[in-house]
């Protein structure tokens, strides 16, 4: 086991998956690595359909059977290779090694159970305990995110929603996971909620020590919450680096477009300066960079075929892009 | 919840009432002279006018009705047949069970077929499983019941000689009497349980509450049978309560191809000899327990669903919510 305090808790290696639908290849996830360290927060950040939810779901493989598949890649948490595991030891990793906190708390609870028994129920899947320590367990971890035990008997429709995101947390760290994979967390909830929502998964995450992806697309969020920032672009990571990396000095266009895509508070922008463009077509991927089409410092070489190739500055900062150098450097 | 089934049970008098008075009207609309068709075509003009001052047809419209309403809701008094002088009640209650066994049998047979079948459809979608289940269906569904009940006489009563061809017997072996007119009529209700429960089934595992149960590492047969199956049942017990009603119009015909003495050919019979009054208590009967059933239905609904349970029981909370604020 010595070698693994040197290897990375959680790597994703070259990552591919795809779906299918009515003879069309749907390319989600294309090539994408990371790997990040316990205890530590990684914000995977990107538009709608950059392939966050896959990655994810990947990891806990809960992707669906019908037109799904993983093409080809490596997950290993902690030595442990997740994608070579038989279903029945994977299905004892979900929800006790590695749980998941889902975007839509409307629908991610189980309307016909209550709250108190969806909590129970993984509880005593990943415990050998007896139903009644199971039982306190599950209103102790009602009470830890601040619903009253008493409301245990209860449905999720008589929950608004902070609270149903609250029992879905509950119910992601009854088991004390290592992993936490965070799918955004507080997209479907209040403005005035989200922040609450959100200051109590980090306190949890701190409190348990451990570690977290937290898929977002909102820059606030990651700027608060992450240590790590992964910035994914038509289902490949496209820009790496710490949190002081990536806000500071931002290197791939695609980076730079988000951050210029945020209203500045003291400016006096009249117009947001949104991203040209669309995100691309994920059944018809363009040649070479999958950004060229949208990118301002599009040069020939970036509509080559194949794939942008890594580059690593001095302090670990990664960046795909042709032209990084000359990115951001003729405003100054 | 008690509550809300009395209220149900109550709403069934104007349902009874209005099906009671639409009946009665449609007979007397409906083309055929009574004393004609007891006493024949050769009878003379005194003898029939004799005839429909005996059935009291020579009233006027709302005064029969009128009669007719307090005779079977004030003195619970159905009367007798016209034809056979026999009261109806007493037929009633040996043709009633009959009709009510044959349509549970084949409600039962084909939901107790179809809902396992459109399971595995849906588990396995895409699979040799779900093609295999949808064939069925579609077999099932294009089978007319006369035609099934045919096949199944020639090759299980005249060929086998396993089962009884026709006909009703007594105590538990004649519950053998049933087998062949349930199969006869189930196929198309097994079908339509099945594309639903599939159609419901899919729609249930691709929600996200099946992805959260996976992913608590939840086994696969208790996400379908514990997370999926119980959402999945709401808009299948809805069609059961439709699907009983088809079985009791079915088995009006598969009462005639098996000549089971039940309602169906009690009904059908009466309407031809314009036998008025076997037609509406007939009728009443089947509208009463069609409504039970339905009412059944509605139970198992609130069972399943807490937001339905919720829904019958708003009234009656939000008083005492208020109540406590207050």
């Amino acid at each position: 086991m010595s070698e693994n305090m040197n290897s990375p808790y959680l790597s994703v290696k070259d990552l591919f998956v795809e779906y299918y639908s009515n003879d069309q290849t749907v390319k989600a996830v294309n090539g994408i690595s990371f790997e990040m360290e316990k205890g530590s927060v990684l914000g995977l950040v990107g538009e709608t359909g950059a392939g966050k939810t896959t990655v994810a779901k990947s990891i806990l493989r809960i992707l669906p059977d019908f037109g799904c598949q993983i093409k080809s890649g490596e997950i290993y948490l902690d030595g442990q290779d997740l994608l070579s595991l038989k279903e029945e030891e994977m299905r004892q990793i979900r929800g006790n090694k590695i749980a998941m906190i889902f975007q839509d708390p409307m629908t991610a609870l189980n309307p016909v159970m209550t709250v108190g028994d969806q909590i129970f129920e993984v509880v005593k899947l990943h415990n050998d305990m007896t139903d009644e320590q199971c039982k306190a367990r599950a209103e102790e971890m009602l009470e830890t995110v601040g619903i009253p035990k008493e409301r245990y008997e209860e449905y999720p429709h008589q929950f608004s929603g902070g609270m149903k995101q609250r029992v879905v947390i509950a119910m992601a760290l009854a088991c004390d996971p290592d992993l936490l994979l965070a799918d955004e967390p507080t997209t479907a909830l209040d403005v005035t909620i989200q922040a609450q929502v959100l200051d109590l998964i980090r306190d949890l995450q701190k409190k348990f020590n451990s570690s977290m992806i937290l898929i977002t697309h909102d820059m606030g969020v990651v700027a608060t919450t992450c240590d790590n920032v992964a910035i994914t672009y038509a289902g490949r990571i496209i820009e790496y680096g710490n949190k002081e990396q990536i806000f500071h000095h931002p290197t791939h266009p695609y980076t730079i477009g988000l951050f210029g895509a945020i209203p500045s508070m003291n400016g006096d922008d009249e117009w947001l300066h949104p991203i040209e463009g669309l995100p691309p077509d994920p059944t018809n991927l363009p040649v070479g960079c999958s950004f060229s089409p949208r990118c301002p410092y599009v040069t020939d070489v970036c509509r080559q075929e194949g794939d942008v190739p890594k580059r690593i500055t001095a302090d670990g900062h990664i960046c795909f892009c042709y032209n990084m150098d000359k990115v951001g450097k003729e405003e100054q | 919840m008690g509550r809300y089934i009395l209220k149900r049970i109550l709403w069934m008098i104007p349902i009874i009432l209005g099906v009671t008075v639409l009946v009665f009207t449609m007979m007397t609309i409906c083309p055929g002279d009574p004393a004609t068709i007891i006493l024949g075509s050769l009878a003379t003009e005194e003898s029939l006018a004799a005839k429909r001052v005996e059935l009291g047809l020579d009233q006027p419209y709302l005064t029969r009705l009128v009669k007719y309403l307090s005779d079977v809701y004030l003195h619970f008094n159905l009367g007798s047949s016209w034809i056979s002088k026999i009261s109806i009640v007493s037929e009633l209650k040996v043709r009633l069970p009959r009709t009510l066994v044959l349509s549970l049998f084949t409600t039962a047979l084909s939901f107790g077929l179809g809902i396992p079948f459109g399971i595995s459809a849906a588990k396995n979608q895409g699979k040799w499983q779900d093609s295999l289940c949808m064939v069925i269906a579609m077999i099932g569904s294009s089978m007319p019941n006369f035609w099934l009940a045919m096949m199944l006489v020639l090759l299980f009563a005249v060929k086998l000689k396993w089962l009884p061809a026709l006909g009703i017997g007594a105590g538990l072996a004649g519950l053998k009497y049933y087998i062949l007119p349930a199969f006869s009529n189930f196929a198309t209700g097994m079908a339509s349980a099945a594309r639903q429960t599939r159609s419901s089934m899919l729609d249930v595992i691709r929600s996200d509450y099946i992805t959260t149960a996976r992913a608590k590492g939840v086994p696969e047969k208790s996400v379908i049978n514990k997370h999926a199956l119980k959402n999945a049942l709401i808009p299948i017990v809805t069609l059961m309560g439709t699907a009983f009603g088809n079985m009791l119009g079915g088995a009006l015909i598969i009462e005639t191809i098996f000549s089971i003495p039940g309602m169906g050919t009690y009904v059908i019979g009466a309407v031809g000899n314009r036998d008025y009054p076997v037609v509406q208590a007939g009728t009443i009967f089947l509208a009463i327990v069609f409504s039970i059933f339905m009412l059944l239905v509605d139970i198992v609904y609130a069972m399943i669903d807490p937001r339905i349970k919720a829904l019958y029981t708003a009234g009656s909370k939000k008083k005492v919510k208020k109540e406590a604020k207050a």
